[in-house]
């Protein structure tokens, strides 16, 4: 049953719609790298309109891009790598956005991607701009964070990056 | 505490990916990040996947003669030099500290002068350590010298527990070289240590119960030459190469001692003879998740001149099943292979040449690649290494200071030691405070 119908899934088209309502058609069958869509065409709810409330129309255009690059038939796996390279170029805000998104969106691959993007930028930052990108605020009082920094010191030694960026 | 925006969950993807020195660092951005950073899951999920996101390198240990002693790290794939870790302790006016194996990132060590008595577990990346408790077994160093030590170190994934194995052997000649020396050293008989039974006995340290255990040993126990030392995890067991003396002929076996059950076993090894029926020099190791038997001819390499004596990987595919051991590959490097040192992850051998020359060779590709170290040295170590949080847990200790007490306080060139100048470095268990008589 299910090979019978995915001939005409290849065909259909989605309209994704972002939190500021702007809305997007999309092959089914590059939207549905996303598991929470996969899952929502399988329920029957391919016909309408998908609501991502929690994705705004910036972010959305972003994972669209990344979706399409990566069903593509004709993009060799060097294409891709240096696609994926490109993509994280990106601030860390819009990294962070839409990483929310492809947990929401459940897109392993992409998951993945941004994630390893994050670490790889906050690497030899200071704990202050890491709480700034994160938007966390210290729990621990001065004298707390004296006494860890003084556990070991050796983990804040040499050139640390101060910008947010 | 104010709420991340992120989910926590994608917290933990991120963080999961960063070096092990990088989250030490971060232990202060909130409490929510300093008690995941510590906490076990975290630990072990970030050493697997330090392992599956190439963070692993070659640990090679040379022979140092200063109190402080560094590591060498080189990238796995290409043996590039990475960086050099200190080790987080002095040996003050020892000779050379032994890497037994390091797993996950914890590497377990010894010293040349004190074989098997004092113990260390260190992770370097993250200055910590752990010396370990006394022996419950044996009192005295002396008990040590007496009878051969064997150590080993593995990882039990189903427990999440690292563990130390330490076999004191009573070697099929011992009794009569005992009476000898007794003999000579009769100034001193207080030496010796009244009331010992002198049989092979083994106990275990978990990280986990952090006390040595005694492993039940059958009374036949009992080897003419074993390993000394070993990492060579296979199916959840630590293995040693060992020779039993039969009546008419020696025979090769391979020790083994279960993890999780904590039970000793002996397998056959495959029957190796070189040309002409020369005696082969054997090493195992860990082959692609198997277990793995390198053996080549030592003694008479010079018979081979440049085309290199023969060597042999043979490869027990099927766990403990003696007719599965198969000869995976033959093959003429064309150096004169003095000794191995170790197997990679990779599926390489690491060896060292007549000459000193250190190379490895790949048996995917057939390649053999001179690694560009020198040294005539015997102490010389390649162990794998990982990046890693674990001791994350334990309370710190600047580096080189107090920690390096129990080694000061344990120097002694007589060859004299007492146990209690040897204490747990853990701020949770005050020295002295050592339980000796362990559960069950």
């Amino acid at each position: 049953m299910a090979e019978a119908a995915s001939s005409t899934i290849e065909k259909n088209n989605l309209t994704l719609k972002s939190s500021y309502g702007d809305e997007f058609v999309l092959e089914e069958s590059i939207a549905i790298q996303s598991v929470t869509i996969k899952n929502m065409v399988e329920d029957g709810c391919s016909s309408s309109v998908i609501p991502l409330s929690k994705v705004d129309t910036g972010t959305l255009i972003k994972v669209i891009e990344y979706m399409k690059m990566h069903s593509s038939t004709s993009s060799n796996e060097e294409e891709i790598q240096n696609f994926d390279k490109e993509f994280v170029r990106i601030s860390i805000k819009t990294i962070l956005n839409i990483l929310e998104a492809a947990n929401f969106l459940d897109i392993r691959s992409l998951l993945d991607l941004c994630a390893e993007a994050v670490a790889n930028r906050i690497k030899n930052k200071t704990p202050e701009v890491v709480r700034k990108i994160f938007n966390i605020t210290s729990d621990f009082t001065p004298e707390e964070e004296a006494e860890i920094r003084n556990e070991t010191p050796w983990a804040f030694e040499g050139d640390l990056d101060h910008s947010l960026d | 505490m104010s709420l991340p925006s992120l989910p926590f969950e994608i917290i933990i993807s991120i963080l999961l990916l960063l070096p092990a020195k990088e989250l030490i660092k971060f232990l202060v951005t909130c409490k929510s990040w300093y008690a995941m950073i510590k906490d076990q899951d975290f630990i072990k999920k970030h050493f697997e996947t330090s392992v599956v996101t190439g963070k692993n390198y070659l640990l090679y240990v040379p022979v140092q003669s200063k109190p402080e002693k560094t590591f060498t790290l080189l990238n796995a794939k290409n043996f590039h030099h990475e960086s050099e870790l200190r080790v987080p302790f002095d040996l003050p006016g020892m000779l050379n500290c032994i890497v037994v194996s390091s797993v996950n990132g914890l590497t377990c060590l010894t010293d040349i002068s004190c074989f098997g008595h004092i113990i260390y577990l260190a992770n370097p990346t993250i200055n910590k350590y752990l010396t370990l408790p006394p022996s419950n077994i044996y009192f005295h160093e002396l008990d040590l010298q007496i009878i051969q030590v064997s150590l080993g170190f593995g990882y039990h994934e189903k427990t999440n527990d690292f563990k130390v194995v330490r076999i004191g052997f009573v070697e099929n000649d011992c009794y009569g070289w005992l009476d000898e020396e007794d003999d000579d050293d009769d100034e001193e008989p207080s030496r010796l240590p009244h009331g010992y039974d002198f049989v092979s006995r083994a106990e275990v340290f978990s990280l986990n119960t952090k006390v040595w255990k005694e492993v039940k040993l059958s009374c036949n126990f009992s080897y003419k030459r074993h390993d000394m030392f070993s990492g060579v995890v296979v199916n959840e067991c630590l293995h040693w190469k060992a020779v039993k003396s039969n009546t008419y002929e020696d025979e090769m076996v391979i020790l083994s001692y279960h993890l999780g059950e904590e039970t000793f076993q002996e397998f056959e090894c495959p029957k190796c003879q070189g040309e002409g029926g020369v005696d082969l020099t054997e090493c195992i190791g860990e082959f692609k998740g198997k277990l793995g038997l390198f053996a080549f001819c030592a003694v008479f390499d010079y018979w081979f001149g440049t085309r290199g004596q023969p060597c042999h990987l043979w490869v027990m595919e099927e766990y403990g099943v003696k007719n599965s051991w198969t000869c995976h590959a033959t093959v003429s490097l064309g150096i004169m292979i003095h000794r191995p040192l170790a197997f990679t992850r990779n599926g390489e051998i690491i060896m060292q040449d007549r000459f000193g020359t250190i190379y490895s060779y790949d048996f995917n590709n057939n390649q053999l690649l001179d690694l560009n170290i020198q040294s005539e040295e015997h102490d010389l170590n390649f162990v794998d290494f990982t990046d890693s949080l674990v001791l994350v847990d334990l309370n710190d200790k600047p580096m080189g200071q107090e920690g390096a007490t129990p080694a000061n306080g344990g120097v002694d060139f007589d060859g004299y030691m007492h146990m209690e100048e040897v204490n747990m470095v853990d701020k949770d268990d005050p020295p002295g405070d050592t339980p000796m008589n362990v559960e069950k």
